[in-house]
């Protein structure tokens, strides 16, 4: 092969592999991740939704989701994360607490891991402080007290990111007061899920 | 004759330039009717960007068609445009806009009955409509009297508040209900009708229905 032919081959293979590397690159930049699963130790088995899923970043869909995180000799870890729509990456942490010999001697040989985890876990739990502050504006206000009616609120069984608002108020007065005083915050009723505590409904419970 | 190749070359080259991005400036705009709106005519008109007053823009001098009866697609200037019907015996006005910078956009046209119709549907259902809440929730009977009942969006909503009018002065609250038109049937949303309607509570129930309900008590 003379000398043009090989320097015009290696343009040509150059030309190939820069093309494929502008494809991967698009390919990464525009891949859809939601979360980030960070598991220590790094032999813990991971669960979402009851399927099993490995560590990294992964798509899910928005939406509410159970993570369970098990490891030998660990304690299993459940928690409900979740997933915004156009929010960014969620980091979620799967640590199985230990709790047998096994998993001490484990803990002992990786304290740099361990140290690494209490960061990360406090990391996550500030940001989901701070999320939920975001998502969840009125807190800023709660709990209120006035003479004739109280506001609280309390976290969601079903969603840990949703609130419940309590309303305190002995009358019908009062509770059309307390929903007036949310309403002159500049937060529209309709989107919370309100309990009225002393108001027995003559029609029955939900 | 070599230069005046290479001249039409580089016109050839500008021309094209020129042609696609002339072609990219546009983007289509398909309009759909749905079944439910027949015999509505909108119009279309180029309302410019967010910061300027729709309301405003909205004139002959910024129509760019009108008297669309029907689906249509329309090649239009990247730009925001407003699709407009305006009120009539059987539909509400109905105005969307649309921005064509990102992309092709389609919109269904479907605006919600006119008060007069709604109206009509309500005088037609009441009975069934009390009937359905009553059998659903039989205290009701005796102890609230149905007020400010109404009809929304196409006759598939309907709204009241409850009025006590029961002994109990402690829980003498209005209540509100909603009920949803399921066939020729009615079907109680609110189980049990509350002091407040939650779109937490009750995601299927829209938004403006809820509100509409709730600012009539509070």
């Amino acid at each position: 092969m003379d000398q043009q032919k090989r320097t015009r081959l290696l343009i040509i293979l150059a030309i190939v592999i820069s093309i494929c590397l502008i494809f991967y690159a698009v390919y990464q930049a525009t891949r859809k991740y939601t979360a980030e699963i960070i598991t220590i130790p790094n032999f813990t088995q991971v669960t979402i939704d009851g399927k099993p899923a490995k560590a990294g970043r992964i798509y899910l869909n928005p939406g509410v989701h159970e993570i369970e995180g098990s490891a030998n000799g660990f304690e299993t870890i459940r928690k409900t994360v979740t997933i915004q729509e156009g929010a960014p990456i969620k980091k979620i942490t799967v640590f199985p607490n230990p709790n047998s010999d096994i998993a001490l001697q484990w803990v002992d040989a990786n304290p740099e891991l361990m140290k690494k985890r209490e960061s990360l876990a406090g990391d996550e739990a500030r940001e989901e402080g701070d999320r939920f502050r975001n998502n969840n504006k009125i807190t800023d206000q709660l709990p209120y007290r006035s003479l004739i009616f109280n506001i609280d609120y309390g976290i969601s069984k079903t969603n840990p990111d949703d609130i419940i608002i309590y309303i305190k108020a002995p009358s019908a007065l009062d509770r059309q007061y307390a929903i007036s005083q949310i309403k002159s915050w500049g937060y529209d009723p309709s989107l919370y899920s309100i309990v009225f505590t002393e108001f027995s409904n003559p029609l029955g419970v939900r | 004759m070599k230069k005046l190749l290479v001249f039409l070359g580089v016109v050839a080259i500008a021309f094209s330039i020129g042609l696609t991005i002339y072609l990219r400036s546009f983007n289509d705009l398909t309009i759909n009717f749905s079944e439910k709106s027949s015999g509505v005519i909108v119009d279309v008109y180029n309302t410019g960007p967010d910061t300027v007053d729709e309301a405003q823009q909205i004139n002959d001098k910024n129509l760019v068609a009108s008297d669309i009866k029907s689906n249509q697609k329309l090649r239009l200037k990247k730009d925001s445009y407003s699709i407009v019907s305006k009120k009539n015996d059987s539909f509400a006005a109905f105005n969307q806009k649309v921005s064509l910078y990102q992309g092709d956009v389609e919109v269904l046209v479907e605006p919600f009955f006119s008060e007069s119709r709604l109206n009509d549907i309500l005088n037609v259902n009441k009975g069934s409509i009390q009937s359905s809440a009553i059998s659903s929730y039989p205290r009701i009977d005796g102890r609230y009297i149905f007020e400010n009942e109404k009809i929304f969006h196409f006759g598939d909503w309907y709204g009241a508040t409850l009025k006590y009018i029961g002994p109990d002065v402690n829980n003498a609250d209005p209540l509100l209900i909603v009920l949803k038109r399921e066939g020729s049937n009615w079907k109680v949303i609110t189980r049990p009708p509350s002091l407040l309607v939650s779109q937490k509570d009750y995601p299927e129930i829209p938004l403006d229905i809820a509100d509409q309900l709730n600012q009539r008590v509070y």
